[in-house]
């Protein structure tokens, strides 16, 4: 809808150099993108390091000693860092171990809808004509319908498995990269270096895997970055609600959506989980634009 | 404007059965519903007689047409649970998510219009960077924590508001913050853009020239101008909040369709798993239809280009 003329470029000496909304909020000076690189390290070093750093296993109970509030709280110990639950199990155990579920179903179902989506963009760009009109049909669907709701009814009918759920949080987004992958391929296939390899006879697959892909990868590692944040919290949404993964296995999600029966004398078994949310989401956020600025050379 | 209507019509039609499919396809490929209605001691004969009753014996094929017929006469079945039809139950209750939709809803739209035009008008000063903060706050605070946080705070610690219930307008108050405050920083955050691309246009320029004041020039030509914009995000807030709801309504136990959704899925309670979704299909699909005939009322570039193609 911008029909943008020499003159309106003129008008903001800035015009070039528009800053992302994250920007604007002052949360990409240098202290605040190390401080969030240094979560998300932390993150991922507790999720390959995970079993040598969990004091008890995750299902250890110790009827002695339930609803025991963190170290530094008064009648806190030192044997359970971040206090137990209601069955007397370490939240400190529990929570590396949830860091480690929640974060694998949010990287693999962010992975499969990329490449669904991906995929599925290039054949409607390909193919054009009705298929392309059947693709891009799906996508405003996916768009435009809560998908949480119809993933909690997959879910409630399938039943809550680690796979189940991360095909379900998978299938979230796909859209968004179907229709980035069609445009930047549309755009792309009529580049004259395309032209010249179909000229020299290259076949469509050696094409889009050769000279297409790696054209649109970087705003496809874009897009995910954007999607994650989104990913990671509709998985613990789901869990939250009690039907995402379920016992033995524990998530984020599901950690708070125990420790809300004990909010009232025992708010470390949510508060635990719930900081732990926000702070990957934060993180995954500023560094996500961060990122972006980096890969995408129109923002320079 | 006619065959602008028509094209929209058929992609929401083409659109509704395709949804209308899908939840055809997730009841019933993923399990027996028999095996979650009757309790697993039945006896072989009652199973297959439950089985004739409710047309499960059939093909798929027949299943779904029987399905699409029903819906086109307005049937969509009766509750396992309490043997009412399924419409009845969500009629009883979705005044109850009107009013906490609709109040959070405005609530969500007049803060985030309000903060956006003042961050963008305020570009780069303290108030911009305060708006953005929160923004970004917002976005990246699940709003089942936000809704924990809250209880802690006016529930717990301040003793001011009651954590669950719709005794009195009291009980509305955290409910609507929750749902609200995600929707009102995206909302924010896409009319602050909104409006600082407006304010980039010539015509912008044209009217301080012309001796328009500042505020006027944004009240008359920078917000007609972002009107598009705006009704995109408001479009796709709704669908967001719809599926807020379902959280939000759990959390604080407000008696609405959120709520009996949940209770239903948990319950797997068929019938009114699918009418909940066929209503929020349709009304978000509505919801889209209006949003599409406004962008072309108001703009006729688009109304011509989508005519014109696809």
């Amino acid at each position: 809808m911008a029909f943008k003329t020499p003159a309106d470029q003129t008008v903001d000496p800035d015009f070039k150099r528009r800053r992302s909304w994250v920007a604007r909020a002052g949360l990409r000076r240098p202290w605040i993108v190390i401080a969030a690189i240094g979560v998300m390290v932390l993150f991922v070093l507790v999720a390959i390091f995970g079993p040598l750093l969990q004091p008890y296993a995750h299902t250890t109970q110790d009827l002695t000693a339930l609803f025991l509030p963190p170290a530094w709280a008064d009648g806190g110990s030192a044997a359970h860092l971040l206090g137990t639950d209601d069955l007397g199990r370490d939240v400190l155990s529990r929570l590396i171990y949830a860091i480690r579920v929640s974060g694998a179903i949010a990287l693999l179902g962010a992975g499969i809808g990329a490449v669904l989506g991906s995929v599925l963009g290039m054949i409607a760009a390909h193919f054009r004509g009705l298929l392309d009109e059947v693709i891009m049909m799906f996508v405003d669907v996916q768009a435009t319908m809560p998908f949480i709701i119809f993933a909690l009814a997959v879910l409630a009918f399938a039943g809550g498995s680690f796979w189940v759920l991360v095909i379900v949080v998978g299938i979230d987004g796909w859209e968004r990269y179907a229709r980035l992958a069609r445009g930047m391929v549309l755009s792309v296939n009529q580049s004259p270096f395309v032209s010249a390899v179909r000229a020299a006879g290259l076949r469509d697959v050696p094409i889009y895997a050769r000279h297409v892909l790696p054209n649109i990868l970087p705003a496809l590692v874009i897009q995910f970055t954007i999607n994650l944040p989104g990913t990671i919290l509709l998985e613990t949404s789901i869990s939250f609600l009690g039907l995402g993964v379920q016992p033995p296995m524990t998530s984020l999600g599901q950690m708070l959506g125990e420790g809300r029966d004990y909010l009232l004398l025992s708010p470390w078994i949510a508060l635990a989980p719930g900081l732990t949310i926000f702070a990957v989401t934060l993180s995954v956020s500023i560094l996500g634009d961060w990122l972006r600025d980096r890969l995408d050379p129109s923002l320079k | 404007m006619g065959q602008f209507l028509l094209v929209k019509s058929v992609r929401s039609a083409l659109s509704l059965w395709i949804v209308v499919t899908f939840v055809f396809v997730i009841l019933r490929l993923s399990g027996d519903p028999l095996g979650t209605l009757l309790p697993e001691d039945t006896p072989p004969d009652i199973v297959e007689a439950y089985r004739v009753r409710l047309g499960l014996d059939h093909s798929l094929i027949v299943q779904y047409g029987r399905y699409l017929a029903s819906l086109l006469q307005g049937d969509f079945g009766v509750s396992f649970f309490n043997n009412r039809p399924a419409l009845d139950l969500i009629g009883d209750r979705i005044g109850n998510t009107l009013l906490l939709g609709g109040t959070s809803y405005v609530l969500a739209t007049f803060l985030g219009l309000a903060l956006g035009v003042v961050a963008a008008v305020n570009r780069g000063g303290p108030l911009d960077r305060g708006v953005m903060v929160v923004a970004v706050m917002g976005y990246s605070l699940p709003n089942y924590f936000l809704a924990l946080l809250l209880i802690l705070l006016f529930t717990m610690e301040l003793r001011w508001l009651p954590p669950s219930g719709a005794a009195d307008w009291q009980s509305l108050i955290m409910p609507v913050i929750t749902l609200s405050l995600a929707a009102a920083s995206q909302i924010a955050r896409f009319m602050r853009s909104a409006i600082l691309e407006v304010l980039r246009k010539t015509y912008m320029r044209t009217a301080s020239a012309k001796g328009v004041s500042y505020a006027r020039s944004i009240a008359w030509h920078a917000l007609p101008n972002a009107a598009i914009p705006a009704i995109t995000v408001l479009g796709f807030q709704f669908g967001l909040m719809i599926g807020g709801t379902v959280i939000v309504e759990t959390v604080f136990a407000w008696p609405g369709v959120g709520r009996l959704f949940f209770m239903s899925v948990t319950n797997r309670d068929y019938a009114v798993v699918q009418a909940i979704l066929i209503m929020v299909a349709i009304s978000v699909i509505a919801v889209n239809y209006l949003v599409d005939v406004l962008y072309g009322v108001l703009d006729p570039r688009i109304r011509h280009a989508a005519a014109g193609s696809r």
